[in-house]
């Protein structure tokens, strides 16, 4: 349950901090920067598609239903 | 409508002001043209926007309505996928030649120093962290849950699955569509 609860808590501070990085104009990287900075390149971008896909098979392919 | 406008004779129409040069009112003409062509090409790219992003609606709810494990939900994860590698590549071309063509330099990017991104790192170190605890105490633990675990209570309802994908989806086309999207619009 803790674990269950930092991981919430996790993702909540990715949200918070890729909203502060886009509010600090440029101060900090956000997401989005990352992402342009690393797709602008072919070997970046074929690994963020790879990344991409990965996510999308694991998560709506392969997700199993607690009971 | 431009190309009336450009057969027009300039002093025949009415907003041409008497003894001004035939120059000056067709400019003011052209324009006006260009402004007219520009909201056309908008509303073209809403238009198609907006069909797309039911179209991608409709593919979302059907694709998160499939059964996990088959290979109809593999193929159907596969479209997308398959569409972004094969319409990607040319997309990302698109701004590029845009640049080229207009003689501007390529759009600068973004210094990543390792102290601007510092909070990330830090992030992903925990998260990698947790996940390999949750994976090396077998994946299912109720004490220590992977992140796939977690994600699994939220994926029990169809309507939470949809959002998901659709922000999946999103992801990736949002920034691969954009350029394109902003060259249709400026073309018109």
């Amino acid at each position: 349950m803790i674990v269950t609860v930092l991981w919430l808590v996790l993702a909540a501070a990715g949200v918070v901090w890729e909203l502060a990085c886009r509010l600090s104009g440029g101060r900090w990287a956000s997401l989005g920067t990352i992402g342009s900075a690393l797709g602008s390149r072919l070997p970046g971008w074929i690994a963020l598609v790879a990344l991409w896909a990965f996510v999308g098979w694991h998560l709506f392919g392969r997700y199993t239903i607690p009971r | 409508m431009l190309s009336l406008m450009a057969t027009a004779p300039p002093n025949d129409t009415p907003d041409a002001t008497p003894g001004a040069p035939p120059g000056r009112a067709m400019g003011a003409l052209r324009g006006a043209g260009d402004a007219g062509a520009h909201h056309d090409g908008r509303a073209r790219t809403r238009g198609l926007g907006a069909a797309l992003g039911v179209a991608a609606a409709a593919f979302a709810w059907w694709s998160t309505g499939l059964r996990p494990f088959t290979a109809t939900v593999y193929v159907a994860i596969g479209i997308p996928v398959a569409a972004l590698v094969l319409v990607g590549p040319a997309l990302r071309g698109v701004e590029r030649r845009a640049a080229d063509v207009a003689g501007r330099p390529p759009a600068p990017t973004h210094p990543l120093g390792v102290r601007s991104i510092f909070p990330w790192i830090t992030l992903l170190a925990v998260v990698a962290g947790l996940e390999g605890a949750g994976l090396a105490l077998g994946g299912r633990s109720n004490g220590v849950p992977t992140l796939s675990t977690v994600a699994d209570h939220a994926l029990a309802w169809h309507g939470m699955r949809f959002v998901m994908f659709i922000v999946w989806l999103a992801l990736a086309w949002v920034p691969t569509l954009r350029p394109a999207w902003r060259r249709a619009e400026q073309v018109g």
